[in-house]
């Protein structure tokens, strides 16, 4: 498409006429797409004036001329009136003010995320709140991503974007490394500098700046807040009384619309006083900025008490674009984070290498692989079935791991530090990555599956789509079989075909105890579990319309002492009369999945899930260990934590079991029974094409190996035992290239571990009824990501909009049923930012 | 002969109401009313609130009257009224929906950016018309200033002021809204074709 035809069709679509432009008119002739396309508009044009009236009846036009307000006289203008409404505006509005300066910043400000200087508000011009709240209400709700929005990047682009923030990032961290390389007396000289204020002049870059610009030395960052309104109204001028007053009685100007691109940033100095009282919080800033560009005025509307000045101090050093407008205004908010790493803080902050506490680097610890944890599931399904349309954690994404695919074998291990080199004694975050083979095409081994279908009279549409669903992906060696409740088995595993599966569903009609046949059918399937064939070939299904009620407890032991013998028991339930918690704790207890068939069309799904359930394991009793070389002290491995001596046995028992079991089944040689050196974790199974990381915290002395790794395992693909080896190892510093992205990657992951475990404790305080607590550790989360974070990173983007978002609902919300369900979704968002298959 | 008499202005209508002629304000709801509830219609008001959305205009238009200047247009300065009673509404029904899926919203429907509420795409499926539908599913600033523009022929300046937006805004969504109806014209024509 030329630019011309670009113009013609603006024209058309402005004017919904043929343009008079004889230009434009000579190129129509020419070109065919914009000829269909001034026809295609015609048609339009023509619909839209054939548009019928619309008309309201007669019985609400009489009903509205007979409201008592109009039969009051209209009120003549009285400007003593208008005056005495006016001070009453403006008493409100000073409340008001002061209500916005109390509450939470976070309700207002993520709209800076999307856009950028010229990217919003319709070319530079902002609307008027008070009379554009419906466009105000979209871009808020655009920015917390419950609309998605034209302003936001295109998917395809993200990975553009993000390799140049990397680079960036990149850059930022070689900076900052720098000075270690130099040694301790330089260092200090450098955090001194630091801390007196730092100047950073920033490029101009149209991908960087739309976002923030975030100092990252001791967790203090600037940036632009949401735009503030141009026009501003007259209450609206009442409503921000004292930070338009102090601004307008020094300029006397109009307000911007969109808050410039900054050039120049100044850190501000950390107050001994916030020090004192380990403050950390967002100070927000009215500025006002002269056509050069100069901040010439800021006035506070968002006070953390003893930062205030430190921000105002740092924000009036500011610069930004020069404009032809006299005075700009607009808001900017300035991040303290805690320069002391204590308590909070400490989470985040890893610079300190004195005065720690270390553990033995030795013994079992707990698996932080859980890939469809049944728990995970449950509060996937409640979550879905909440009836709930706010869905913020949709917006947690696990962090892309970059590791390779197992060149032969089920599964690749690797080692890797947050840095490729380091200077003296430093604090190291070391990963230890695992990832599954994809094992495409890989044909299902036969299945051992029996059906209790629990219905009464004659089976729904949706169970007849289920079953013949279940018929029709019957392969050579699979052995299904029906069961109706007081009828046993009526379709045997060898008749289990079109002809004899159609009548026993016209003929269904439960009539008896469906314990009893969930025992029956347990009983068979156990029974025809074939020894040779892998764990989870052999399950069994109910499907259930009804409530449990006092059978839920017997079907639960069932289904337990089912699983715990090799045989899972999956749950569906059909329709609406179902309870969904009845059938989540009888999944639960059978260790398989639940599922509502509301219709047809969503049985062979179901079907598929299950049949690809069992294949998809690629490892089982999967044992690393990790060997820290000497000189390296482990400080924790994060998100884990050593077992006790009790569960140190149970585990040891799981992995023997299975170790039997699959001599036993697939005759891959026992060999488990001994304990290693180092940190031992062990995986029950491990999901193919899935990836997962240990984040060990050390304090390393000097350059040299870190350690290595060890994954023994029982190889699905190759059916034996296969062991994979890693290690890693510090150079000495020289300069450069001490982080590339695969260090970033180690950083991301470790910020991940760091979200997830305040958004659990975020549903923790929910839990407890403390809504209050919950939105203190969520603004604390917001300022330690916004400080430590890499804020051009895509991913820390659209997890401080998450984080924003739940702020904002968990503000709002007071329904004990809406409280619930946030709990549950912020655990389901820290399950999923850790592990892309927590809820498969 | 019979001749039909010249209808008042309405602006005289308003004026008249105003200084107590009664009758005034009836004749100007007679006049009015097809207009006023065809924007509510198309605008996705849900049926079950038309009704009273359309009394609330009137009744804010009676409650306004002091502030209306004679010497200017009434249409404009009614269609202020209307497209913030409208406004006000979908804001209250998003503060709402925020938390509470509409029983009856269909997903499927939920295909532009940032296309109307539950309740607008329940609107959108009484209706028939591939256009009505279209109309619905258009952002908001598109969707009242392009009912504005084509349907109450109001002209762009005047849609400027009745909305508080610049005139180049509401050229830029008048001309979006039409691109998007034509996008919908030819997917629609394809969908036929297939």
């Amino acid at each position: 498409m030329t630019e011309t035809c670009r113009t013609l069709r603006d024209t058309i679509a402005l004017e919904g006429l043929m343009p008079d432009d004889e230009a434009l008119r000579a190129h129509l002739e020419t070109c065919d797409d914009c000829t269909q396309f001034l026809e295609r508009a015609r048609a339009v044009e023509l619909e839209l004036d054939a548009l019928g009236p619309e008309d309201v009846s007669d019985d609400v036009v009489e009903t509205l001329l007979a409201r008592p307000e109009l039969t009051r006289p209209v009120r003549p203008r009285r400007s003593m009136q208008w005056a005495l409404g006016l001070a009453a505006a403006a008493v409100l509005g000073f409340v008001a003010l002061n209500i916005t300066l109390t509450g939470h910043k976070e309700m207002r400000a993520p709209m800076t995320l999307n856009t950028g200087p010229g990217g919003g508000g319709g070319g530079g011009q902002t609307p008027k709140k008070e009379d554009n709240a419906e466009l105000q209400a979209t871009d808020e709700l655009k920015s917390l991503g419950y609309l998605s929005g034209e302003a936001e990047a295109p998917e395809e682009d993200l990975s553009s974007v993000r390799r140049k923030f990397v680079q960036e990032f990149r850059e930022n961290e070689v900076a900052e490394a720098i000075p270690e390389a130099v040694g301790e007396d330089e260092r200090l000289a450098e955090k001194s500098k630091r801390t007196q204020g730092v100047v950073t002049v920033t490029g101009e870059s149209p991908l960087i700046a739309p976002l923030e610009d975030v100092a990252v030395d001791f967790g203090v960052a600037g940036s632009v807040a949401s735009p503030a309104p141009a026009d501003t109204s007259a209450e609206e001028g009442f409503a921000r009384s004292d930070a338009d007053d102090a601004l307008k009685g020094v300029l006397g100007g109009r307000a911007s619309a969109v808050a410039p691109e900054k050039r120049v940033h100044v850190d501000p100095v950390y107050p001994a006083a916030g020090k004192d009282q380990n403050a950390i919080g967002v100070v927000v800033l009215r500025v006002a900025v002269d056509a050069a560009g100069n901040v010439t005025n800021a006035v506070v509307v968002r006070s953390v008490a003893s930062l205030d000045d430190a921000a105002k101090e740092a924000v009036l050093q500011w610069k930004y674009v020069s404009s032809d407008q006299p005075v700009r205004t607009f808001e900017v908010e300035v991040t303290f984070g805690s320069e002391e790493p204590d308590g909070e803080s400490a989470a985040f902050d890893r610079s300190r290498v004195d005065g720690l506490s270390f553990r033995e680097a030795k013994g079992y610890w707990s698996n932080t692989y859980q890939p469809g944890d049944p728990a995970v599931r449950a509060l996937k399904a409640r979550l879905e079935s909440a009836g709930f349309a706010v869905a913020p954690h949709a917006k947690a994404r696990p962090v892309d791991q970059p590791f390779d695919a197992p060149a032969r074998g089920a599964l690749s291990v690797s080692m890797q530090a947050d840095r490729r080199a380091i200077g003296g004694p430093s604090r190291v975050l070391v990963q230890v990555g695992v990832t599954g083979a994809a094992v495409r095409g890989r044909r299902r081994p036969p299945m051992n599956i029996g059906v209790v279908l629990d219905v009464e009279n004659e089976a729904p549409a949706s169970v007849r789509a289920l079953i013949e669903a279940l018929e029709q992906s019957k392969q050579m060696g699979d052995r299904f079989r029906l069961i109706i409740p007081g009828q046993g088995e009526v379709v045997a595993p060898e008749s289990f075909h079109h002809g004899p599966v159609r009548v026993a569903l016209d003929e269904a009609a439960s009539s008896g105890d469906v314990s009893a046949a969930l025992a029956n059918a347990l009983r068979w399937v156990h029974a025809g579990d074939d020894p040779t064939m892998p764990l989870g070939t052999s399950l069994v299904i109910l499907v259930t319309p009804k409530k449990l009620g006092h059978e839920l407890e017997r079907l639960s032991q069932l289904a337990h002492r089912s699983a715990v013998g090799g045989v899972p028991v999956s749950v569906v339930g059909v329709g609406d009369a179902v309870d969904r918690d009845e059938l989540d704790r009888l999944a639960m207890a059978g260790q398989a999945r639940r599922y509502l068939l509301d219709n047809a069309n969503d049985a062979a799904g179901i079907v598929s899930r299950e049949l690809s359930a069992g294949s998809r394991v690629v490892a089982r009793a999967l044992r690393l260990r990790i060997k820290l070389a000497p000189g390296v002290r482990l400080v924790d491995v994060i998100g884990s934590h050593p077992l006790s001596e009790r569960q140190t046995t149970q585990v040891k028992q799981a992995e023997k079991s299975i170790d039997l079991r699959l001599s036993r089944n697939l005759g891959i040689e026992a060999d488990r029974g001994d304990d290693e050196d180092g940190i031992q974790i062990l995986i029950p199974s491990f999901y193919a094409g899935d990836s997962h990381t240990i984040l060990l915290d050390v304090v390393v002395d000097a350059p040299g190996p870190l350690g290595d790794v060890t994954a023994k395992y029982k190889d699905l693909t190759l059916l034996r035992n296969t062991e994979a080896r890693a290690s890693t190892s510090l150079a000495a510093l020289s300069a450069r290239n001490v982080y590339g992205p695969l260090e970033t990657n180690v950083s991301e992951n470790f910020l991940a571990h760091r979200l997830a475990e305040r958004l659990e404790r975020t549903s923790d305080s929910l839990r407890r009824g403390d809504s209050q607590g919950a939105v203190i550790v969520l603004e604390q989360a917001v300022a330690h990501f916004r400080a430590r974070g890499r804020h051009h990173d895509i991913e820390m983007t659209r997890d401080l909009a998450m984080l924003r978002s739940y702020i904002q609902l968990v503000t709002a919300a007071s329904e004990p049923s809406l409280l619930s369900y946030l709990a549950d979704s912020l655990r389901f968002a820290a399950a999923t930012k850790l592990s892309p298959s927590a809820s498969t | 002969m019979e001749i039909e008499p010249v209808p008042e202005p309405a602006e005289k209508l308003l004026v008249a109401h105003r200084e107590g002629e009664p009758g005034a304000f009836r004749e100007l709801v007679e006049r009015y009313r097809r207009p006023v509830f065809g924007y509510l219609v198309r605008c996705g008001v849900a049926e079950a609130d038309r009704d009273d959305l359309f009394q609330d205009v009137f009744v804010k238009v009676h409650l306004s009257a002091h502030r209306y200047d004679a010497a200017r247009p009434l249409h404009p300065w009614l269609f202020t009224v209307v497209a913030n009673t409208v406004r006000t509404y979908f804001k209250k029904k998003r503060a709402r929906s925020l938390f509470l899926v509409e029983a009856d919203a269909d997903p499927a429907l939920t295909v532009a950016d940032d296309a109307p509420d539950g309740e607008a795409i329940a609107v959108a499926k009484e209706t028939s018309s591939w256009l009505r539908k279209a109309i619905h599913a258009l952002p908001m600033p598109q969707r009242e200033v392009l009912i504005l523009a084509k349907i109450e022929r109001l002209p762009l300046q005047d849609i400027a002021s009745s909305l508080s937006l610049p005139l180049a805004t509401v050229k830029t969504h008048v001309r979006r809204a039409r691109l998007r109806l034509i996008d919908a014209y030819e997917r629609r024509n394809e969908a036929r074709h297939d």
